[in-house]
């Protein structure tokens, strides 16, 4: 049950997080739409609880390989961008491509949302501890979450959205000691 | 940036992305990282404003990674693509240059979606419930003919 709470925070937390500051910069009819968009994102938190009580789902593949491919996929994604001058989407589609090729189901899906905190600006993963440090929360998230996230598209990018958050907190607060 | 061309690359990438995933069963991570990889090399060369269409066609795809069990129809797709475009548009500010973004926009409009039809699934339940017990405490229904106290004053 804590698995599910806490993976449901996160959730929320990164979602709601965008919504509010997409309200905070915008107007007209975009308010009203993110205004329901926000409504209903709560009344499906709600509701995917409440299956969740009924249906917990398991945890599958081990912790280690798991962090291995979210590292693997931020190094090779940050690579691409930093040292061949990918374009951000390239990266991550070629990243994702090889991972689906190459690696079983959960690692392919770990590397793709590795790759996908890969594509953060330059100003916000600016060097390769942040970078290494994003794909070990990428790992450690994915263990977390997959069963609460199971089955719903973007499940891979909120995972990213909040390592890399995560990450930018941590080293914020690092350099401010 | 303007909703029609954002609306029209979401709902190009994001059926595409489901047919490979739902339909073909290419699987979900390749399906997406294929049309992905196409929109971000094709967007750009196609269209002066394609480089920055490209992010949608990926937050597209990632909605065509649902599940079938979420998801369950191309109705619903669909819905999930229109919410998704509106939400680019409007989220034009927020977490600029965060990675998942894309996908973070894609899981509330797969959600949001979601829900929708949880909801109506159980407001049909409830409202055939309340049908059913109201016809089930009326005479006519369980076949007994009750008089009525007007006819009963009449007797």
């Amino acid at each position: 049950m804590s698995r599910t709470v806490i993976s449901l925070i996160i959730l929320a937390a990164v979602g709601l997080g965008l919504l509010a500051g997409s309200l905070a910069g915008t107007g007209g009819w975009k308010l009203y739409v993110l205004a329901a968009i926000g409504l209903i994102f709560l009344c499906a938190l709600v509701f995917h609880f409440l299956d969740l009580r009924k249906n917990p789902g398991r945890a599958e593949g081990k912790l280690l390989p798991i962090l291995a491919a979210g590292v693997a996929g931020i190094a090779a994604t940050w690579a691409s961008r930093t040292i061949l001058g990918l374009d951000a989407c390239v990266a991550s589609g070629l990243v994702g491509l090889l991972a689906a090729l190459f690696l079983p189901g959960n690692l392919a899906a770990t590397a793709y949302a590795a790759s996908f905190a890969g594509m953060s600006s330059p100003t916000i993963l600016a060097d390769l501890p942040m970078v290494f440090c994003t794909g070990v929360l990428v790992g450690v998230i994915f263990y977390l979450v997959q069963p609460v996230y199971e089955g719903f598209g973007g499940k891979l990018g909120t995972i990213a959205a909040a390592a890399v958050l995560a990450t930018a907190f941590i080293f914020r607060i690092l350099g401010g000691m | 940036m303007d909703f029609i061309p954002t609306l029209l690359v979401s709902l190009g990438a994001g059926l595409l992305t489901w047919l490979l995933n739902c339909r073909l069963q290419r699987g979900a991570v390749l399906s997406s990282a294929v049309v992905t990889l196409t929109a971000g090399l094709v967007l750009p060369a196609l269209f002066p404003q394609g480089a920055s269409l490209a992010p949608m066609a990926a937050c597209a795809s990632y909605i065509g990674m649902s599940s079938p069990s979420r998801l369950k129809s191309l109705g619903h797709v669909m819905v999930a693509l229109v919410l998704a475009a509106a939400l680019f548009t409007a989220s034009a500010g927020a977490f600029s240059g965060v990675g998942g973004k894309g996908g973070t926009i894609a899981a509330i409009c797969v959600m949001a979606t979601w829900a929708g039809h949880w909801g109506r699934f159980l407001l049909s339940r409830h409202r055939g419930r309340f049908f059913l017990s109201r016809a089930s405490s009326c005479p006519a229904w369980t076949g007994q003919k009750e008089p009525s106290p007007m006819s009963r004053r009449f007797e």
